[in-house]
């Protein structure tokens, strides 16, 4: 009897868990998304899915991807109409990167950023980047160094490929964290095209809402210099008419804030560098490595204030200079007030301290 | 007495192998009778029938024959017959029975340890006899305490089997429990020491083995040591060792020679392995048909890739090859020596290429299906490896129903029946080995 | 102290806090969750220690047979029945819980047929013997620890979280808590009614030196998992969460060599643990029960696991009913007035067993 029971169980559950059954060659998975704005004025979102074709043999010159776009009124809306041209389910839970386009950054990233992050199935761990002129060309290349579906695109904008130091990058669950909390703003890589590659070496910096500034190349490299402590980027500067190059392998970023001062808060920010002599043509190690030293610091020290000048002119705070405010003040809900009336006059007092370690192989 | 001889006499009459021989020599007459089959002739002509002539008298040859270590006299007229099977004569001597042992024992040759080796244990198995696993126990066992108690299982015929335990170290629960369900044991015959552990086992519907079975001298001993109770079995070069626990079955005795690191190595990665072979099919329907986002990105492409062609769901798909292993493991037992070989290599070039080529299965299922053959290979002991084989088919079950969270609860249902088991009292599934009974200290 | 007794209490606190707590305690985060937690675990060790000490005068004895010493038959039945509808409705808001959970991130079959079947799992491990289910609880704490804590601590140490979110939630540290905050923080402690059952086959007496143990270990995975998302979303964004710690996890790829998505093995961590703990709950909750019944049934093994499917099966059909008219809003609500009258039952309990160890204790003197 009790054997019955049992199958007529099993039987039931069978039944039940039916939907869920999905095979994996009956899925179709969703590597890249990319958001744009449209030309159409009653569809303004147009949404662009990259997919992946799997292979059974690994070909780079297949090509392996599946590029679909669609317009409407609303993100969730172009998916729906996606979906009705292909054939197989999407499947969002591989989805590598997120590629707003500069469009749409320019007006408001609320919508999309929120879709991303509302829907259960897709990773937060993925990136986010910035698409130039939009999110469709980006996703609709294909560089030759790509071994998988889509993999070159995670790769050059995540660090676990190449580390550029002009690429700063940016999680899905970071974005949105700068979105939302009070005393830091968000920041974009902006990615480009450029004969089957990808060119990242800009930076983008948002308000809460919309694109505010993009940033050079090499503010881009000062940027996330001071943005991650972490190193492994190159200082260029010219010595007796020569090219300096200094490669950096330790770094340590200190940034306090003193408002004892009412009128002049001052931003104390402490770098500390130590490096190995890349590229340099005359020979240098039998010289006085202080003078080399004090040259990059000086240099540094100008890029860095620039930067953070430019920064506090357009009222944005990528560094979290306010969310450091509220972390070493005890006044809970009144400090970002308060934040919010020093930041525009504060003075940033920038200290560099550069030391060589070495000169390479060769003196 | 002498009516129940005459009684015998015509019971065996039809028996070819009965031996009636009628001595008289001098004043003395004895009838002897004997199977032929089961005696040794040579034994009962030199000690019953040359004597004889050396004696004077029938009060001599009396006082020789009751001085003789292998004569006994029967208690009840049921023993005689019961000892006639077994290798017995009965003497017939002036109104008085005698029974004489002159068992002839042909197969009492070591075999080689085939079904457990290993590489630095003992190369010999158990023989068929009783006596001589005896005495191969004795001999590594040299202890007063060894305790050697003959039993028989009720019902007939009755089977000779024999309780061996260390008298200091046995736990006395254990003993009487199992002493209690010997007796209670009512087969037609026990054909061998498996059966046994069979009818032993309490639990109708049982899978996994509550006693442990071994052919291996050296295994024993390190059991009795650990104050467990050995059973052996008339007629099986298998004895059987209670009570187990799963570790047990996880254990070669290579653990016990090999230095330390490497044997705790060799036994975690026996328990890797049980989880391959009972998890991996689960966790491959999981991954094809509910979550492939668990793994890397290029695993489920390439799983996705490889399973373009293929027209079943993924279940039907690993119940095939798991079909295909089985039946090759199963073929390969059980067929001759000689043939086995052949039908390997069939089963191996079905499951490795073929299979492949047609469409049938993916070449991802063709390293699970092996990766799961070869991990359940490493379970040392037979009937523990057989268990595991058939617990897969369950989680392949609730895979295919709830993907991750089957599997999960699948485990979990496995581990609170394997605690559930007790095997003579003792539970069954003890994680940390050489802790007492009490419930564990801090 | 016996090991068994600190799996109960371990095990409860992990799971708890896991499917829960974060939850609860992170809408409170500015209005007083910090406070609440120090003062749960004050309270929560108070009643730990005061329960483990009166046990000690009931050697082998459960909650049942100590209230058959000392109370009427009315008043036994009636309490005994309360405290095991709290008891079992542990265990099945922590499944109905979890099983929606899964329905959202793991897979898309219906919340009901979820929990239907992790309560079949469940029912038949609560309905084994006490001996079985601590033994279990020691294995799964055995196979699930390990990889908890392996992947909270990577999660610590991670590149994603902002240590000054963190430092800024120190501003709302002293503010004091709501009793709802308090009695939910409370729940991490609550391991302790296991022992009310499981005193009959182990001795549930702590030693003093364990007490700190216990306290770190529990407060450990609570504080740990508040970190982490508040770090990685931050002070504000972690408000935006339906479930913060889950999408946190999910955020930072720590078993990335292995997974794509860490949430995936932790979530199949949590559905292990969670398992045992409802049986263990569960079992209580159906031992409970049973005390209500004359020796003569309960020495009855067949009409004993009759009663105990038959309660399960009951708990199985609320628990499929009550998530499917309510939306997982309201079930939030309705956890939290549940949690307070939770903490009023333990309290109960507590008070109830200290007082009948005081009256043995006199008697005897």
């Amino acid at each position: 009897m009790k054997t019955i029971y049992l199958l007529v169980l099993c039987f039931t559950m069978a039944i039940q868990s039916g939907c869920a059954f999905k095979d994996i060659d009956k899925r179709i998975f969703v590597i890249a998304i990319g958001v744009d704005k449209s030309d159409d004025i009653n569809n303004p979102y147009r949404v662009t899915l990259k997919l992946a074709l799997p292979t059974q043999k690994l070909d780079p010159s297949v090509n392996n991807t599946q590029i679909i776009s669609e317009n409407s009124k609303t993100i969730t809306g172009a998916i729906g109409r996606i979906t009705a041209k292909t054939s197989k389910d999407l499947n969002y839970g591989l989805l590598e990167a997120c590629v707003l386009g500069e469009s749409i950054v320019n007006e408001n990233i609320n919508e999309p950023l929120n879709w991303l992050s509302r829907r259960f199935d897709i990773p937060m761990e993925g990136m986010v980047a910035l698409g130039k002129p939009n999110a469709e060309t980006v996703l609709k290349m294909k560089p030759r160094s790509e071994n998988y579906s889509g993999n070159a695109l995670f790769l050059s904008l995540s660090e676990s490929g190449s580390i550029s130091s002009f690429t700063v990058p940016e999680h899905l669950y970071d974005f949105y964290r700068r979105t939302t909390e009070k005393g830091v703003d968000p920041y974009l890589p902006v990615i480009e095209t450029e004969n089957e590659v990808y060119k990242i070496d800009t930076a983008a910096l948002l308000d809460k809402q919309k694109l505010k500034v993009i940033l050079t190349p090499d503010e881009t490299r000062v940027f996330k210099e001071l943005l991650q402590s972490y190193p492994h980027f190159e200082i260029t500067t010219k010595m007796v008419d020569q090219p300096f190059v200094l490669t950096i392998e330790q770094l340590k970023s200190r940034y306090t804030i003193y408002t004892h001062n009412k009128n002049k808060p001052i931003i104390h920010v402490t770098v500390q560098m130590r490096g190995i002599v890349e590229e340099f043509v005359n020979q240098l190690y039998e010289e006085n490595w202080t003078k080399f030293e004090k040259h990059v610091e000086q240099e540094e020290k100008t890029k860095i204030s620039s930067l953070l000048k430019k920064l506090q002119k357009n009222g944005i705070d990528p560094f979290g200079f306010g969310l450091l405010y509220r972390a070493t003040r005890h006044e809970g809900d009144k400090e970002w007030e308060q934040w919010q009336s020093i930041y525009p006059e504060a003075i940033f007092d920038v200290n560099v301290k550069v030391s060589i370690l070495g000169t390479g192989a060769i003196k | 007495m002498i009516e129940a001889f005459q009684l015998i006499k015509k019971q065996l009459s039809t028996s070819s192998d009965l031996k009636k021989e009628l001595v008289r020599i001098q004043d003395i007459e004895l009838e002897i009778l004997y199977l032929v089959s089961v005696c040794d002739e040579k034994k009962i002509k030199a000690d019953l029938i040359f004597p004889i002539l050396e004696c004077s008298g029938k009060e001599e040859f009396k006082d020789y024959l009751t001085s003789l270590p292998d004569i006994s006299k029967p208690e009840k007229d049921q023993d005689i017959l019961q000892k006639l099977m077994i290798g017995h004569a009965c003497i017939q001597m002036e109104n008085e029975l005698f029974l004489f042992n002159a068992k002839k024992v042909l197969n009492n040759q070591l075999g080689d340890a085939s079904s457990e080796t290993a590489i630095y244990g003992s190369q010999r198995s158990f023989s068929d006899v009783i006596d001589t696993n005896l005495n191969l126990i004795r001999y590594r066992y040299p202890s007063p305490n060894l305790v050697y108690e003959k039993s028989k299982v009720s019902g007939v015929p009755q089977t000779e089997v024999g309780i061996i335990y260390d008298s200091l170290l046995v736990d006395k629960g254990v003993l009487s429990e199992l002493q209690t369900q010997l007796a209670s044991v009512k087969p037609e015959v026990i054909l061998s020491a498996a059966h046994l552990q069979r009818l032993l086992t309490t639990r109708k519907y049982s899978l996994f083995p509550i006693l442990m079975i071994t052919e291996r001298p050296d295994r024993v001993v390190l059991n009795l040591k650990q104050g467990k109770v050995v059973l052996l079995v008339e007629g099986s070069p298998f004895v059987l060792i209670a009570p187990a626990t799963f570790y047990d079955f996880i254990s070669s005795m290579d653990d016990a020679f090999e230095q330390l690191w490497i044997s705790i190595s060799l036994v975690v990665l026996r328990y890797i392995s049980i989880f391959i072979t009972v998890l991996l099919p689960g966790i491959y329907i999981s991954m094809v048909s509910f979550n492939p986002e668990l793994f890397q990105a290029q695993l489920a492409f390439s799983i996705a890739g490889s399973r373009a062609n293929i027209p079943y769901p993924s279940y039907i798909e690993v119940l095939i090859m798991m079909f295909l292993i089985d039946t090759l493991i199963e073929a390969s037992i059980r067929l001759p020596k000689s043939i086995s070989a052949a039908a390997t290599t069939v089963g191996g070039l079905i499951l490795g290429q073929a299979a492949q080529q047609a469409n049938m299965v993916s070449n991802i299922m063709i390293i699970v299906t092996s990766a799961i053959g070869i991990a359940n290979f490493v379970v040392p002991i037979n009937s523990m490896s057989f268990a595991l084989r058939i617990v897969k088919y369950p989680f392949i079950l609730l895979a295919s129903l709830f993907g991750y969270v089957g599997l999960i609860a699948g485990l979990f249902c496995l581990i609170v029946y394997l605690n559930d088991l007790k095997s003579f009292g003792k539970p069954y599934l003890k994680v940390f080995i050489g802790e007492h009974e009490k419930l564990g200290k801090l | 102290m016996n090991r068994y007794v600190f799996y109960v209490l371990w095990c409860d606190g992990i799971t708890i806090s896991g499917l829960l707590l974060y939850n609860l305690l992170l809408d409170e985060r500015f209005s007083g969750s910090i406070m609440a937690i120090v003062i749960s675990a004050l309270s929560g060790m108070i009643f730990l220690v005061t329960i483990t000490k009166s046990l000690g005068h009931f050697p082998k004895q459960g909650l049942p047979e100590i209230l058959r010493m000392f109370l009427p038959a009315g008043a036994r039945v009636s309490l005994l029945i309360f405290f095991s509808i709290m008891t079992i409705t542990k265990g099945c808001i922590m499944i109905g819980y979890a099983s929606s959970f899964f329905n959202l991130y793991l897979i898309d079959v219906k919340t009901i047929t979820i929990i239907a079947f992790m309560f079949i799992t469940v029912s038949w491990g609560a309905t084994r013997s006490s001996k079985t289910i601590l033994s279990t609880l020691e294995l799964v704490l055995f196979i699930c620890i390990p990889i908890m804590y392996y992947i909270l601590t990577k999660a610590v140490f991670s590149q994603g979280i902002e240590w000054n979110s963190i430092k800024a939630m120190a501003d709302y540290a002293f503010t004091w808590p709501k009793w709802e905050t308090i009695a939910a923080a409370n729940s991490v402690f609550s391991g302790f009614v296991g022992l009310i059952i499981f005193n009959r086959v182990v001795p549930s007496k702590i030693k003093w030196k364990f007490i700190p143990l216990l306290l770190i270990v529990n407060l450990h995975i609570l504080v740990t998992g508040l970190l982490i998302s508040i770090g990685i979303h931050g002070t504000y964004g972690v408000g935006n969460y339906i479930a913060p710690t889950y999408s946190a996890l999910d955020s930072i790829g720590i078993m990335s060599g292995l997974f794509s998505r860490t949430i995936m093995p932790y979530f199949l961590i949590i559905l292990f643990l969670l398992l045992i703990y409802a049986a263990v709950t569960i079992h209580v909750g159906l031992e409970l029960l049973k005390g209500c019944f004359s020796m003569k049934f309960q020495t009855n093994p067949r009409k004993e696991q009759l009663l105990s499917w038959i309660i399960c099966g009951l708990f199985t059909v609320i628990t499929m009913i009550y998530f499917n008219t309510f939306t997982l809003k309201q079930i939030k609500y309705h956890t939290v007035n549940w949690f307070e009258l939770r903490f009023y039952t333990e309290f109960l309990m507590v008070a109830l067993i200290a007082l009948f160890a005081v009256m043995k204790w006199k008697r005897r003197v």
